[in-house]
């Protein structure tokens, strides 16, 4: 009976490390920023290409910056809860490898929930803040850090879980 | 020529000429810069398609990734700070060879430790077998001579 235990308990920590491992998505890649300031950007305003939109104008209050593109159909999948996010806090939009037309139609026929929209056509301001797909979604404190990032569409259950409250207690601390 | 033959070349020389347009040339002032660049970019794992490096794979982050290493080696920067600079905006996982950190000591030391306890385990299970092999098993004997010898010569007289 001796001889059986330790290969039992190997088989057992083996099954339960490897299952852990089973339910983990190898395409969400974690970002470095988590906890670092915003990388510092300058980028034309889709609507009016002659003001320039900075780092500094997200400072000052809990955004989100929500990176998304009118080729993205999973963009389209999460406008609505988007939407419902920009009743909780200010979204700045991160235009990303568009065209400006494209994306001015886009906020036209879908809405536009946007405090400003950056237009960053050449991915080089995605490339700062790690982009690697669309949609993704920053939410900066106060002071212009990174505390968060989703990656993917919002869904509403990852909006009443994950991300309202985790804004909440960042306004909470601005407060306070 | 056949047309058979025909077809067949010419599928060829198309799938040939694919593979050159998909893959425009970086050009580079030294040959040296030229093969830091293939060097580096085939170490960058492309986050897109997952398993490709950066320098095989056709998607526009994987495009974007090569055009910007190859920006930064024009630059002047070394090996390291081109690294640096991708790690710092996606993270270890970028690299194909996550580093070496008390994090992922796990990852590169776990396979051996798994392997050394399995050859560990099995040479016991061998060291078992040959001792309890060579252990005369003196009652036994006896036993089954006895019953040997009854199954040959007495079962048979009846």
């Amino acid at each position: 009976m001796k001889r059986y235990i330790i290969p039992l308990v190997v088989f057992v920590a083996l099954a339960v490390a490897l299952g852990v491992g089973l339910t983990l998505n190898p395409s969400l890649v974690p970002s470095p920023l988590i906890g670092k300031a915003a990388p510092a950007f300058r980028a034309s305003e889709l609507y009016d290409p002659g003001r320039t939109v900075t780092v500094a104008d997200l400072r000052g209050r809990v955004v989100a910056v929500n990176v998304w593109a009118s080729w993205c159909t999973a963009c389209l999948d999460e406008h609505p809860i988007v939407t419902e996010l920009s009743k909780a806090l200010p979204i700045y939009g991160l235009n990303y490898r568009d065209r400006r037309e494209k994306a001015k139609q886009w906020l036209h026929d879908f809405g536009n929930p946007f405090q400003a929209v950056m237009f960053d056509p050449k991915g080089r301001i995605g490339m700062d803040w790690g982009v690697y797909g669309v949609p993704e979604t920053y939410i900066l404190d106060a002071s212009g850090t990174i505390r968060y990032k989703h990656i993917g569409a919002i869904t509403q259950q990852v909006l009443d879980k994950d991300i309202l409250p985790r804004v909440r207690a960042l306004q909470g601390e601005t407060r306070s | 020529m056949r047309p058979h033959l025909r077809v067949w070349l010419g599928t060829a020389l198309l799938v040939i000429a694919g593979t050159v347009w998909a893959s425009p040339v970086y050009q580079f002032s030294t040959p040296e810069r030229s093969q830091r660049f293939a060097r580096i970019t085939a170490e960058l794992r492309c986050l897109v398609c997952q398993g490709e490096s950066v320098a095989d794979s056709n998607a526009d982050l994987a495009r974007d990734i090569r055009d910007k290493v190859a920006e930064l080696i024009r630059q002047g920067k070394s090996d390291k700070a081109v690294i640096n600079y991708m790690v710092d905006r996606y993270g270890d996982f970028i690299l194909f060879r996550p580093p070496l950190n008390p994090l992922t000591y796990v990852l590169w030391i776990g396979p051996f430790v798994l392997l050394g306890g399995g050859v560990l385990g099995v040479l016991r299970i061998a060291a078992l077998r040959r001792r309890r092999l060579a252990e005369p098993a003196a009652e036994a004997d006896a036993e089954a001579r006895a019953r040997i010898h009854r199954m040959l010569y007495e079962d048979n007289n009846r």
